[in-house]
């Protein structure tokens, strides 16, 4: 039984089914959020302080954070997570033809355009009622592989990295970067560095060694991208069924010498990301609750097995379980479920503390998914958004971005997450490089330029915080990368039968009646639906909510915070300061940061009209 | 002050110039009502024929890869032309046009421009900065700009800033045609 919250029961034959006997099972009860001890504080106390922070965007804006800090008791006493960037992409999509989902929305950002593209053509796949030959299934699974290698080095080396180098550290907390200094590392032998002090010094922003490693390594990757999918980051051969582009064994050769070229880096990474963690551990072990929060994580899992994966929602959970990333839920550090159904089923947005609207008058179009499973009122298939222009109020509403919520709780996506319910779930299938245990993922690699074959080993860890997440991505980009490796492989043995095929040879129409589907994938930074609604062919409905929609979300009408700001009012002030006027707050960008937070495409609008005016700004820098 | 071939000293560096690489490139995101004038002008501006060496491009995409694409290309561009759409406070509706100079910010805006680069931000300050940081631009760029009106979003332009698409395709053509000119 996967949902506490929800109104779903389950029957022998494990059929969900709403809970009898009640009137109305979705509706819920709103708490309002209570300022007046904060106030208070606020009014009478000098040390406790409103602080800003702007963990993205100083410059043009889209994810801003509001704190209050006792900077005497050094805790958080509240955290706003503030979404103040406005898009209307999914406005965009309504009356289109689905088709043109893959390039619009691939367009919702500047970096991971391709999981947007592939989302879309799944939830296209699945209305239309078709599948990808294998070896598009493969290359489909190659591209996300090199898309990630872009991404997650580009977040620990270039956003995360600054906040453990040396001109940070030794700023913030000086008596921890004399500790640096005699502190010896490790696996010197493997990353080169004799000191953590060195270390550190490696990680500072435009000039350390591996901050500019991280810039130039986005190389390969990019490469191997743009021969098979076109340039980075908006591909052009992704469509419904597959990819429009052609193969050749140089072609495999190539993208197979840049995954060994970038594996060799990716190998290295793990024992840099292993021995700060572990030197913040051994100098406070009070490190261990920055970012911390409950153990609720969700992923939807990626890179079918191409010769299950066949498009239908019937087949979803099971074609699901065989992905190399297994989808799942994580409640409290248990895994709930593996299910897509389920997966799908407890998805909800809510919009009480976002500048939106709420739907509740315009009916429930769905009020089940294609299989009869219950999907709730607030489900995306019968979201619509309707944008609302406010001043901002912490008690009412501060953010464009909504409450993304599963079983109603707040749930957090991330690279980690993936592989959290893969490690828990011990289901993926036999393959050549990785393994699920059920407490970690063995990952083997091969032998690279200057390192050897090695096995490495991601547990899934005691505690939950921002080092955990930064070192769980560090060992995920070699995971990823192993995805990628042996579907090359696959790509040859595929090529080896005659089996050449990268898209559906299956002529297909664009249906004319209504149809629904979602795109369950994956980002960089996580957890990726798109939901769409077609009739007479053409999109009515479009939705997708992103790993940031459910990390960056506000309180939820049960007075839940979200992701960020949870982890934030978790995190102990540890920064070394005089006064407030010295106090940087580094203790709470390296649990914001250690989510990779990304907004572009995180808030998005749908109202039924094809253009709005908005006034983003105003809305969302307005007085409090 | 004679000039014997008719062409000032002016043109003929210019002229110079024109044997290196131009690049033309819109900066935005795409389908963002007004916000993606930029891309709509080099989406124009591609579908005209051009000089051997004047290449137009879709920069819609993150500082840091554009910047990383840029300082890959060889032989490197001599000259960019940025049109992008930027916020100054300036009459809107206007087109402007400007000339990125050398200077730099300190690093410490330099970085905060690329946490938002690479966290998929796409803004023109950033291309400049970034680009600029590592190398990746000409001493000679140009940039031509919108102030826009307000925030839209949206698949299509605003009728008057629709308006405006002759006149800034116009301006980016003698910007870079103007070197072939026969005579000053």
């Amino acid at each position: 039984m996967c949902f506490q919250n929800l109104p779903i029961d389950f029957d022998a034959q494990g059929n969900a089914r709403l809970k009898e006997g009640i009137g109305d099972p979705y509706a819920y009860q709103t708490r309002d959020l209570d300022r007046s001890k904060v106030e208070k504080l606020l009014a009478s106390n000098g040390h406790v302080k409103d602080v800003d922070f702007d963990p993205v965007t100083r410059v043009a804006g889209a994810l801003a954070f509001h704190t209050v800090v006792d900077l005497e008791h050094r805790n958080v006493l509240e955290a706003h997570s503030i979404g103040t960037l406005f898009r209307g992409y999914e406005v965009i999509l309504k009356g289109r033809d689905p088709r043109d989902a893959m390039f619009i929305s691939s367009r919702v950002c500047g970096v991971c355009g391709g999981v947007h593209s592939v989302a879309s053509s799944l939830a296209m796949e699945m209305a239309f009622g078709i599948g990808v030959p294998p070896m598009g299934g493969a290359l489909r699974n190659i591209q996300l592989a090199l898309d990630f290698q872009v991404d997650n080095p580009v977040h620990l080396y270039l956003l995360a990295g600054p906040d453990f180098s040396q001109v940070v550290v030794e700023r913030t907390n000086p008596s921890l970067w004399e500790r640096a200094k005699k502190t010896e590392t490790r696996h010197g032998d493997i990353h080169g560095f004799r000191t953590v002090a060195e270390l550190m010094t490696a990680f500072n922003p435009l000039t350390g060694k591996l901050y500019l490693e991280g810039l130039h390594m986005t190389r390969p990757p990019k490469e191997a991208y743009a021969i098979l999918y076109g340039k980075y980051p908006h591909p052009q051969t992704v469509v419904p069924g597959g990819l429009s582009t052609t193969v050749s064994l140089q072609v495999l050769n190539e993208t197979q010498l840049r995954i060994l070229r970038t594996l060799d880096y990716a190998k290295r990474g793990v024992f840099i990301w292993d021995e700060i963690t572990q030197f913040f551990y051994d100098a406070d072990p009070r490190y261990k609750e920055v970012g911390t929060r409950a153990k609720n994580l969700i992923d939807a899992g990626m890179w079918d097995d191409p010769f299950a994966y066949d498009g239908t929602y019937a087949g979803a959970p099971e074609w699901g379980e065989r992905r190399w990333a297994t989808p799942g839920v994580i409640i409290g550090g248990k895994l709930v479920t593996t299910n897509l159904h389920h997966l799908n089923m407890g998805m909800e947005e809510f919009v009480e503390h976002s500048y939106y609207e709420g739907w509740e008058d315009d009916g429930v179009p769905y009020r089940t998914d294609p299989a009869g499973n219950p999907i709730s009122p607030n489900h995306p298939w019968n979201k619509e958004t309707k944008p609302r222009s406010d001043k901002r109020s912490w008690k009412d509403r501060y953010t464009w971005s909504t409450a993304a919520r599963w079983d109603r709780r707040a749930i957090e996506a991330g690279a980690y997450a993936r592989l959290w319910t893969t490690a828990a779930a011990g289901k993926m299938p036999h393959n050549r490089f990785l393994e699920a245990t059920g407490t970690s993922v063995k990952i083997d690699t091969p032998q690279t330029a200057a390192l050897p074959a090695m096995e490495f080993e991601w547990k899934i860890p005691e505690t939950w915080n921002a080092f955990e997440r930064n070192r769980a991505r560090a060992y995920h980009i070699v995971y990823s990368l192993m995805v990628g490796y042996e579907n090359v492989q696959i790509a040859f043995d595929l090529m080896g039968q005659g089996e050449n095929k990268a898209a559906t040879m299956t002529e297909f129409r664009v249906p004319r009646d209504e149809r629904v589907g979602v795109g369950f994938w994956g980002a960089g930074r996580g957890f990726l639906t798109h939901h769409l609604v077609m009739d007479k062919g053409v999109l009515t409905n479009y939705q997708i909510v992103t790993p940031s929609t459910f990390n960056a979300s506000p309180a939820d009408p049960f007075g839940q915070p979200g992701p960020y700001e949870e982890a934030v009012m978790n995190t102990p002030i540890l920064e070394e300061f005089e006064s407030g006027e010295s106090f940087t707050g580094i203790d709470i960008f390296r649990a914001i940061r250690s989510f990779d937070p990304c907004m572009p495409c995180t808030v998005h609008v749908a109202n039924g009209r094809n253009m709005i005016i908005q006034d983003a700004t105003t809305c969302a820098c307005g007085a409090a | 002050m004679r000039v014997r071939s008719g062409v000032s000293p002016n043109i003929r560096q210019r002229r110079h110039l024109m044997a290196e690489r131009v690049l033309i490139g819109g900066v935005g995101y795409r389908w963002f009502g007004d916000g993606s004038f930029g891309l709509v002008v080099s989406d124009e501006l591609a579908s005209l024929d051009w000089p051997p060496g004047v290449e137009v491009e879709d920069l819609g995409y993150g500082a840091l890869h554009v910047a990383l694409d840029l300082a890959d290309t060889h032989p490197p561009y001599g000259r960019v032309i940025f049109i992008a759409v930027t916020q100054r406070g300036r009459e809107p509706g206007r087109l402007y046009r400007f000339r990125c100079g050398p200077e730099l910010p300190d690093s410490e805006e330099v970085q905060a421009r690329m946490y938002e680069a690479s966290a998929g931000v796409i803004d023109l300050d950033h291309l400049l900065v970034i680009g600029r940081h590592f190398g990746a631009l000409p001493p000679d760029v140009v940039v031509i700009e919108l102030e826009p009106y307000s925030d839209t979003t949206g698949d299509q332009l605003s009728p008057p800033v629709q308006a405006l698409l002759p006149q800034a395709v116009t301006l980016v053509r003698r910007e870079v045609l103007a070197t072939y000119a026969p005579s000053a």
